[in-house]
């Protein structure tokens, strides 16, 4: 890329939120995602779609489904791969997207669908959903990072964004063990991309149906010129129409936060008040995928759509509110070790 | 002319059970006669109160130096709580006199129900230094705003 194209791409208009910013390069990760959870029960589904270039070697695009069952304390979890010659990430016109991956088939928008088959080893899972965006102000896109050229420019080196951050599902999936019905359930869809994954991070999205909230947020450490960062964090939190930040990003001194194996706590404040959210996975199903960056080094990403999660805001202008969701949270840590609890990495 | 500016303090309260309460105010101190402010403001310390409305005094005293806080809210049990203190200012400690607020936690009847350190954040020193000057500035209105919802969920 040219000096005035690498200009352009700091400060000319951004790619639509959903626009696939892989274009053959190689030492490239990107990822479309969906979550959805069960109004009521501890049930949730997740899909993903990712096309990782690695520095050398070809490019793959891959398929990765997950259902979570927090009754039976089960998971059904694959991945799928494919070369990438025969994937499509194909834009049709912001900021929906039709992307079509290893046997996952998604039509990501503002109503959107996806369609799959996933032939594991211990049995076959299709899924067939369909979504819309929840008409509240909480559901509009939603990009963590305070900065633009947090997204644009060339640090962090992974980037996130929510598109979609409350989506009601509806169809059904097909397990081994029987068939489950989407009626009104409650998830997000996300994007991010980069030139490796982060080299650790807690992250964390939880819808509050009840409340007219929403809150996500994450605490990571970065690699910069070999070394690797303090934890930064950052949360924004919705309330109807109402948008609280916490994320003045590199002010440790405002942040708080304490990883473990399957919690994550954090309190930060900033202009717009205090925050503190604490999501819990023990105990619940939790599957162990295996993230591969372009450098050919591999991530372990511990992920949980069932975590318990409770958040208070204490805003500057208004009284302070307190969101419990028994089992809707969306948890995910990243380390670059593996953990023996999980011999089995997807 | 009347002063008035906005502070923040927090910390944490050892109750009787010897556990540590995070403890923090946030108050509007207006007045200034005599060297006394009246206090109003939102305070929160769990388990006693998740967040309550706050009155109170801070006394100004020169000799001995002392800034002395007395903040009075009303407990979830119905008790009229105090947390009160005094920051004693030293040119020989200057942050740490003036950031550092030694309290008591008592009830009505003047029985201590913890005690505990406060500090005053120094992140905080450009919002409360732009709270002195003599217009109504966004820390003032917002409190303001604060203290009138906090009041609002009280009554509901």
């Amino acid at each position: 890329m040219t000096a005035m194209g690498r200009l352009a791409s700091l400060f000319g208009a951004e790619a639509p939120d959903n626009a696939c910013r892989y274009a053959g390069q190689p030492g490239h990760v990107e990822s479309y995602f969906l979550r959805a959870n069960h109004p009521a029960r501890p049930l949730a589904l997740w899909l993903k779609a990712t096309v990782l270039a690695p520095l050398e070697g070809p490019a793959v695009a891959e398929a990765w489904f997950i259902f979570f069952d927090g009754e039976k304390g089960t998971t059904f979890a694959h991945r799928q791969t494919e070369p990438f010659p025969d994937a499509s990430f194909a834009g049709v016109g912001a900021p929906e997207l039709l992307a079509r991956a290893a046997g996952l088939s998604l039509h990501l928008g503002p109503r959107g669908t996806a369609r799959g088959r996933f032939a594991a080893p211990e049995g076959t899972a299709t899924v067939d959903v369909a979504w819309e965006r929840d008409p509240s102000p909480v559901g509009k896109p939603l990009s963590i990072y305070p900065y633009r050229l947090l997204r644009t420019g060339p640090f962090p080196k992974s980037k996130l964004l929510t598109p979609f951050p409350a989506l009601r599902f509806s169809g059904r999936v097909l397990l081994p063990g029987g068939e489950v019905t989407l009626d009104g359930w409650h998830g997000m869809q996300g994007h991010n991309w980069g030139k490796e994954h982060a080299f650790e991070y807690a992250w964390g999205q939880c819808l509050f149906p009840e409340d007219d909230v929403m809150v996500e947020g994450f605490s990571g450490r970065v690699r910069v010129a070999g070394r690797t960062t303090p934890r930064m964090s950052a949360l924004v939190v919705r309330k109807g129409a109402r948008t609280f930040r916490f994320d003045t990003l590199f002010d440790t001194w405002r942040q708080a936060a304490e990883v473990t194996q399957d919690t994550w706590s954090l309190t930060l404040r900033s202009a717009d008040g205090e925050a503190h959210v604490q999501m819990d996975a023990s105990g619940r199903p939790m599957v162990c995928l295996g993230y591969g960056n372009p450098n050919g080094e591999l991530s372990y990403c511990f992920n949980s759509k069932l975590a318990k999660v409770t958040l208070t805001v204490r805003p500057m202008d208004d009284a302070s509110f307190t969101c419990v969701s028994a089992h809707g949270g969306a948890l995910e840590f990243l380390r670059r070790e593996a953990d023996p609890r999980f011999p089995h990495v997807v | 002319m009347p002063i008035a500016f906005v502070e923040t303090m927090r910390g944490t309260v050892r109750d009787a059970s010897g556990v540590e309460r995070p403890v923090d105010f946030h108050v509007r101190a207006a007045g200034g006669a005599g060297g006394r402010f009246e206090l109003s403001g939102v305070v929160h310390a769990a388990p006693w109160v998740d967040e309550a409305v706050a009155t109170g005094t801070l006394a100004l005293s020169a000799l001995p130096a002392s800034i002395a806080y007395d903040v009075r809210f009303r407990a979830a049990d119905g008790r009229t709580l105090r947390l009160h203190g005094a920051k004693k200012p030293s040119l020989f400690r200057p942050v740490t006199s003036m950031t550092v607020l030694p309290v008591t936690l008592s009830d009505e009847a003047g029985l201590a129900q913890g005690e505990g350190t406060l500090r005053f954040d120094l992140m905080d020193l450009p919002r409360f230094l732009a709270s002195w000057l003599p217009v109504p500035t966004k820390a003032h209105r917002q409190l303001a705003a604060r203290r009138a919802a906090v009041a609002r969920k009280e009554l509901a």
